[in-house]
């Protein structure tokens, strides 16, 4: 306190520790009454249950914002209207129920639904990192280069969604680019079920006007044209033509994939009136490039006119699409073939009636050869389309593989990402990313001879420079197939850039160790690269008897021990660490016959299941309840300190 | 807790004994809590200062005369003293000088000896001071970040919040809270004990 005036202390003076002090005077247990019991406190207390938002996003009638939910502790993305009309209400909340009712990987899941303090209607939906499909696309497909198999696979994903909806009977109206949010991982999420209903309800009234004026919302907003027209389906201009139904999705489903294939709506105009002339004439937009024709072929099914004319349902647009990736033809590319056939029996009815099937074929076969040269030269260059489309099948498999090797790497198994990166080079040896991931691999197995190898093909950047060098560096005088010694292992960890690498590479070197005292040098470096704030180690190991003793007392801020996992240990002190519950992960499977956990932050122990040798237990007293104590002393010797 | 509460207190060393060493430690805790409350009743720093040695003098006089059977009405008594010896101080300041700009006397929350929740505020305060002084302690065990996080915390921030601003996960937030706290309340409760 000499250090501290008067003045100073008073000009300092916190007016807001009175509850601490009290804690601290009346010996309340501070684990138990900070951990549990603020929370208890903070969401019993909770007068707003939603913190102030940060806008995101907003359609004709919604605007979203980012928000704080106090009570999950999480951000969500909260919908609220605009408008606050009683009409609109009434819609936005049928909106917010119908998508609540729907439950997909690939809808947007809604969290809350409920009335503001200001009496405004709101609902709460999953936050995602997705970005639109139109957004998507312009940036993937910039130089035309986006994966034909990453779109189809897109495409198959919210056809999942709405054919999910289609089991439940709710149809969603609105599908186009801009109600389908892509993630960075590639989940796709359908959004805005604002136009959905429910078919066969009752309830549910229908407009009189033969357009649906929330499309005139959603486009002619403020004189701009919203949103993306030129997805909806003829019969939601003309009501003559039939029922907004599961037809109408598929349409705009056909309309997706049309985007997807060449980047534009399957109508465009300059205005809407131009883009309903054209949707009712059927004038859909073609690409400059030609896609693979059998895909074409299923769009442009699914864009009929006449609802009769398109898919009965989104599983088959789905089997279409599935076939064409697994390499055979699809139902709408042969259609044109059993027309013509039926066409040609019906031109020749007197020999079709009065031969043979074989003849008949026969005849087929010369009439065709005969009448039709334009046809044969037709399916010669269709043969040679599939052809083209089964080599390109193989290019586009390249980079499919490049991320199911990666995500191989991600979680340790190196085999398997070995076997798809080696895949990937051979489908496609153009393919950098493909190198990459493969120089990679043999890195973190310590092949760094043929890591060197496809280093040198993979793209220039820094962290592959640097690791290129050190696979030189630490590949001279070793085979492949040999291991480094735990010395010169300790050395190539601390030259690498960056923590998770420096895990990769030793998850690989703690699946193949051979030597436990050997071993522990580099837990001992490990725990160090973990724990980043510690200064020191404090680190005893030693074997007894065979049995294999490791103490880390003395580590007080350690709380990361995650090396240590798949250790043959027998006896383990971590006494006065401040390891969470998670880290009792890492002693899952190990022959331990005593622990020591005191002193942690340790008080769920569901984990002694997997230890079955367990024979004395240190626990802090009072981390463990009494029923789960008596029930641990019945099999072990249990220590409370 | 038996031996704890059978040891002598501060105040009764000095109630017995007025020994100096006893008062010593009785003026280095105290003199800063009577200058907190003259403060409070809005005197400016060199007159509180001039207050607490008056306050101070009179204690050194009255204390071996009080009879108290807790700290808490103790407070309550000495704030009363500090509260009677501002309004003296002031009544003379008013006479040599005929203006009081810094603080008018009626404006003061002077509190009689009658006032009912007078023990309140002079724990109140104490419990500020004490924490103070402790918080002033724990923040040299403890890394800037640490710390900062802790403060903002208890300042209403939430634990996503603050998980976002430092790119750390919400449980690390937790458990920097719970080290600072618990150091926190391990130093309020030593003092309480020195003090004792």
């Amino acid at each position: 306190m000499s250090d501290f005036d008067d003045k100073t202390l008073f000009e300092t003076l916190q007016t807001d520790l009175t509850g601490i002090y009290d804690m601290a005077v009346n010996r309340e247990d501070i684990l138990s009454e900070d951990f549990s019991h603020t929370l208890f406190n903070e969401i019993r207390d909770l007068k707003e249950r939603y913190g102030k938002g940060s806008f995101i996003d907003e359609g004709g009638m919604k605007k979203v914002h980012k928000v704080e939910d106090k009570s999950t502790g999480r951000y969500v993305a909260m919908a609220m209207l605009k408008d606050n009309s009683p009409k609109q209400q009434e819609r936005f909340l049928r909106e917010a129920r119908l998508t609540a009712t729907l439950e997909h990987p690939n809808i947007m899941p809604v969290y809350d639904i409920g009335i503001s303090g200001g009496n405004e209607p709101f609902f709460s939906m999953k936050l995602t990192s997705g970005r639109s499909l139109d957004t998507i696309y312009k940036e993937k497909n910039k130089d035309g280069d986006w994966p034909l198999i990453q779109r189809l696979n897109l495409f198959l994903a919210v056809c999942e969604a709405i054919s999910y909806a289609h089991s439940r009977n709710v149809v969603h109206l609105d599908i186009k680019p801009h109600n389908i949010l892509v993630g960075d991982f590639g989940e796709v999420l359908v959004i805005d079920w604002g136009l959905g209903k429910i078919l066969f309800d009752e309830e549910e009234e229908e407009d009189s006007d033969s357009i649906d004026p929330a499309f005139f919302n959603e486009m002619t907003l403020d004189g701009f044209i919203k949103g993306t027209p030129g997805y909806m389906a003829p019969e939601q201009i003309d009501k003559s033509l039939g029922d907004r139904d599961k037809q109408t999705d598929i349409y705009a489903l056909g309309g997706i994939l049309h985007y997807l294939l060449i980047g534009k709506a399957p109508v465009t105009g300059k205005d809407l009136e131009e883009i309903f002339a054209k949707t009712l004439k059927s004038e859909i937009t073609t690409a400059d490039q030609s896609p693979p024709q059998a895909l074409q072929a299923v769009a442009l099914k699914a864009l009929s006119l006449s609802k009769e004319d398109r898919f009965s349902s989104v599983d088959e647009i789905r089997n279409d699409i599935e076939a064409f990736m697994s390499g055979y033809a699809t139902s709408a590319e042969n259609a044109g073939f059993i027309k013509n056939f039926i066409l040609l029996m019906k031109r020749h009815k007197v020999i079709a009636a009065s031969a043979l099937i074989i003849l008949v074929l026969t005849s087929l076969f010369i009439i065709r050869l005969r009448k039709s040269e334009k046809y044969s030269r037709e399916l010669l260059s269709l043969y040679e389309a599939e052809k083209k489309q089964t080599e390109m099948i193989s290019k586009e498999a390249s980079p499919h593989l490049v991320s199911k090797a990666v995500r191989n790497l991600y979680a340790y198994e190196y085999s398997l990402c070995l076997e798809n990166a080696s895949t990937a080079v051979k489908r496609d040896p153009e393919n950098p990313s493909a190198w990459e991931i493969l120089a990679h691999c043999h890195f973190y197995t310590q092949e760094f001879n043929s890591a060197a190898k496809a280093f040198a093909k993979a793209p220039k950047r820094k962290l592959n420079e640097t690791l290129l060098k050190l696979a030189q560096k630490y590949g001279e005088n070793k085979d492949d197939s040999e291991r480094l010694p735990s010395e010169k292992f300790i050395s190539l960890l601390r030259r690498i850039p960056t923590t998770q690498l420096k895990r990769t590479l030793y998850r690989n070197e703690v699946l193949n160790y051979r030597n436990v005292a050997d071993h522990m040098k580099i837990i001992k470096e490990m725990l160090f690269i973990n724990n980043p704030h510690l200064d020191t180690v404090f680190f005893h190991y030693e074997n007894r008897n065979g049995k294999n003793f490791l103490d880390l007392t003395g580590n007080e801020n350690m709380d990361q021990i995650g090396c240590i996992r798949l250790m043959p240990l027998h006896v383990l002190n971590v006494e006065g660490l401040s390891l969470p519950n998670r880290e009792t992960l890492q002693l899952r499977g190990m022959p331990l016959e005593e622990l020591n956990i005191a002193g942690t932050l340790i008080d769920n122990y569901s984990f002694l299941e997997s230890i079955p040798n367990l024979k004395r237990l240190t626990i802090s007293k009072g981390s463990c309840g009494p029923e789960r104590l008596a029930e641990l002393k019945m099999r072990m010797t249990v220590i409370e300190k | 807790m038996e031996e704890f509460q059978t040891r002598q207190t501060l105040l009764e060393r000095i109630q017995k004994q007025h020994d100096e060493s006893s008062w010593e430690d009785f003026v280095h805790y105290y003199r800063s809590y009577i200058y907190i409350i003259c403060r409070r009743m809005n005197l400016p720093h060199h007159d509180s200062e001039e207050v607490v040695q008056q306050v101070l003098v009179k204690l050194w006089e009255k204390l071996p005369g009080f009879s108290y059977d807790n700290r808490k009405r103790f407070r309550g008594w000495l704030c009363t003293v500090t509260g009677n010896t501002v309004k003296d101080y002031l009544r003379k300041q008013k006479t040599i000088r005929k203006t009081h700009d810094a603080a008018k006397e009626e404006d003061l929350p002077v509190h009689g000896a009658a006032a009912p929740n007078i023990e309140d505020i002079a724990e109140e305060e104490w419990k500020n001071y004490i924490s103070t002084l402790a918080l002033e302690q724990v923040k040299k065990n403890f890394s800037q970040q640490v710390f900062g996080i802790f403060m903002k915390l208890h300042s209403g921030a939430s634990r996503m919040q603050l998980a976002e601003e430092y790119q750390l996960p919400p449980n690390t937030i937790s458990v920097y809270k719970r080290r600072v706290l618990s150091a926190l309340c391990s130093e309020i409760r030593r003092l309480e004990e020195e003090i004792c």
